[in-house]
């Protein structure tokens, strides 16, 4: 069997390990625009802030791809894909697969702000990335969109001695999954640390000749040496879309369970696909390493004649705020469609705060800073739909259940005075 | 043959010997918040839950590791952390369902339970074996026993009330 797959990141390497775990004789190539081997975005913040040697980015190196016995085309360009024969075009030339894996990723999305295209103005994907922002580091930085990504770089460029100014458009850093509590610790963290944070402000230019050298927002000016952007990631479906392979409506390759596309033996994993959340079961990009590697594997493993299914996505995040374990997963109890009703169970603990959304009795998400211990517990609650009612019966239950976790949760969760 | 800690929470009297001889094994000294295994307590209620990695076949925390840096030791059908590749993001910390992966605040390094390298402590030292290490596929015999024995009771004093 011939597979070919397209892209270098998790979801591509992932997909082809697994066939070689399962399939000893299959021919397996990864062709990637990239010229990096397998690298982990995940530890680029980590690299700029000089606590992790660039070496440490990247997972494999040319020995391990050929001990599995997989080929690799690096930096070079696949322009179309021929579905029904079966063909890709690579430097103008065809060739042919059995199966085909695209896991061509994603793309920072570049707002449409003017100088923005000014040398010193970047977004953070790659380690070419991450060293064109060492090489940027001046006296100021300025990031724009507080997600996890714009977060851990500010810190990453406070880490290294710069003024850091981290700017978002919406009312709270990482809106998309803290509330308002949490969401302003975290902001206290920061800007003790020196960070300057400002939130409901927009960028709206970007100052300079050739080269950055400010910019400005609705509210004030700030002179700076770089910019990085940290606004969104987009799903990379050119290529499919163009070889007629069906993308869904939220704009990622549209595939099913066992992540096969509309083309039978195209199969497609990671950033670039839109799946299913595995708690509500609606349809959603979550473009997340951890979902990444389970596509990946899944893909590989159907393709090699093993029938696995994928469960769905998980929103879970975690990061590290100066020392505080800050996590999240589920939804936040602001949610822009207010579709259902949720109440919100927080706790403050010598460890910590914890914060849990609840709906219709069930946990459908759940906020920490501290010690994040026994939020794996209510994770699984979560995935597992299970109604606070069933938790409780589960604890005080006697004798002794095997499964101590829900006691652990109770411990620091309070479960008891939830009664659904 | 494989084999797993099999812990028993009704004969653990929370003595915490386990906790102490596991940090002092990994960390050279004795302190309950660097070790591998937790006692959770309920004193009101006398519930003792010693808590340790299960090292799952299908290991959430290595699904859920952005730098691929945890992995399964097949040899001693354990979960194995390169540290080289760790960026602390603790993500396998809220991954695991079992809340048995540690965040030591001294060493700044997640830690797990790693069998001790094939002879856990714990187990040895546990005094009431509520920790044992034995044969995977044979773990379930004392279970097996206590239910096989409850079924047989109850069976035969239905016999005799029949009769």
């Amino acid at each position: 069997m011939k597979v070919i797959v397209l892209g270098n990141g998790v979801a591509g390497n992932t997909a082809a390990s697994t066939i070689r775990q399962l399939d000893k004789q299959a021919d397996i190539t990864i062709i990637s625009e990239d010229t990096f081997p397998e690298y982990t975005a995940c530890a680029l913040p980590h690299y700029i802030s000089g606590e992790h040697s660039r070496r440490r980015l990247f997972l494999r190196t040319k020995k391990d791809y050929a001990a599995e016995k997989i080929r690799t085309i690096l930096g070079q360009k696949v322009t179309a894909i021929q579905p029904e024969r079966k063909e890709i075009t690579l430097d103008g030339k065809s060739l042919s697969y059995d199966k085909l894996i695209i896991a061509t990723g994603s793309r920072p999305v570049v707002p449409p702000i003017p100088g923005v295209n000014l040398a010193g103005v970047f977004t953070l994907k790659t380690p070419g990335d991450a060293d064109k922002i060492i090489e940027g580091i001046g006296k100021a930085a300025v990031l724009i969109g507080s997600g996890p990504i714009g977060v851990e770089t500010a810190i990453a460029l406070r880490k290294r001695g710069l003024e850091v100014y981290l700017i978002e458009f919406l009312d709270r850093i990482m809106p998309k999954i803290f509330d308002e509590k949490p969401s302003l610790m975290l902001r206290g963290i920061l800007e003790e640390k020196g960070i300057h944070v400002f939130t409901g402000e927009r960028v709206n230019s970007i100052l300079g000749s050739a080269r950055v050298e400010g910019v400005v927002t609705d509210n004030r000016q700030i002179v700076c040496d770089e910019v990085v952007m940290g606004v969104g990631v987009r799903p990379n479906v050119e290529l499919a879309k163009q070889a007629g392979i069906t993308i869904g409506s939220l704009g990622g390759i549209a595939v099913d369970r066992q992540m096969k596309t509309n083309f039978e033996d195209i199969y497609a994993c990671g950033d670039c696909v839109q799946t299913r959340d595995i708690a509500t079961g609606k349809e959603t990009l979550c473009l997340l390493w951890h979902n990444a590697k389970r596509e990946g594997l899944i893909a590989g493993s159907n393709c090699a004649g093993i029938p696995k299914t994928y469960l769905g996505s998980e929103t879970i995040t975690s990061l590290d705020v100066y020392g505080t374990h800050a996590a999240s997963f589920g939804r936040i109890e602001a949610e822009p469609n207010q579709e259902e009703k949720v109440t919100v169970s927080e706790r403050v603990t010598g460890n910590g705060y914890y914060r849990l959304i609840i709906s219709g009795g069930k946990v459908v998400g759940a906020q920490s800073l501290g010690n994040a211990q026994d939020m794996g517990a209510m994770l699984y609650a979560l995935i597992k739909r299970e109604s606070l009612s069933k938790i409780n019966q589960i604890i005080e239950s006697k004798p002794l259940p095997m499964n101590p976790l829900y006691h652990r949760a109770a411990r620091y969760l309070a479960l008891q005075s939830i009664k659904e | 043959m494989q084999k797993t800690l099999v812990i028993d929470y009704e004969k653990c009297t929370g003595c915490r010997l386990c906790e102490m001889v596991c940090s002092v094994k990994h960390e050279g000294v004795n302190n309950p918040l660097r070790c591998r295994i937790n006692i959770a307590k309920w004193e009101t209620k006398g519930l003792m839950v010693p808590m340790v990695c299960r090292q799952c076949e299908d290991a959430p925390c290595i699904a859920a590791c952005p730098t691929n840096a945890r992995l399964r030791d097949e040899e001693l059908g354990r979960v194995i952390v390169n540290y080289d590749r760790c960026i602390g993001c603790k993500t396998c910390v809220i991954a695991c369902p079992f809340g048995a992966i540690n965040w030591d605040p001294y060493a700044k390094k997640v830690i797990s339970c790693d069998l001790c390298d094939g002879e856990p402590l714990c187990a040895k030292f546990c005094e009431t074996g509520a920790i044992r290490y034995i044969d995977s596929s044979t773990a379930n015999k004392s279970q097996q026993r206590e239910a096989a024995e409850k079924l047989y009771e109850s069976t035969k004093a239905a016999a005799e009330a029949v009769r």
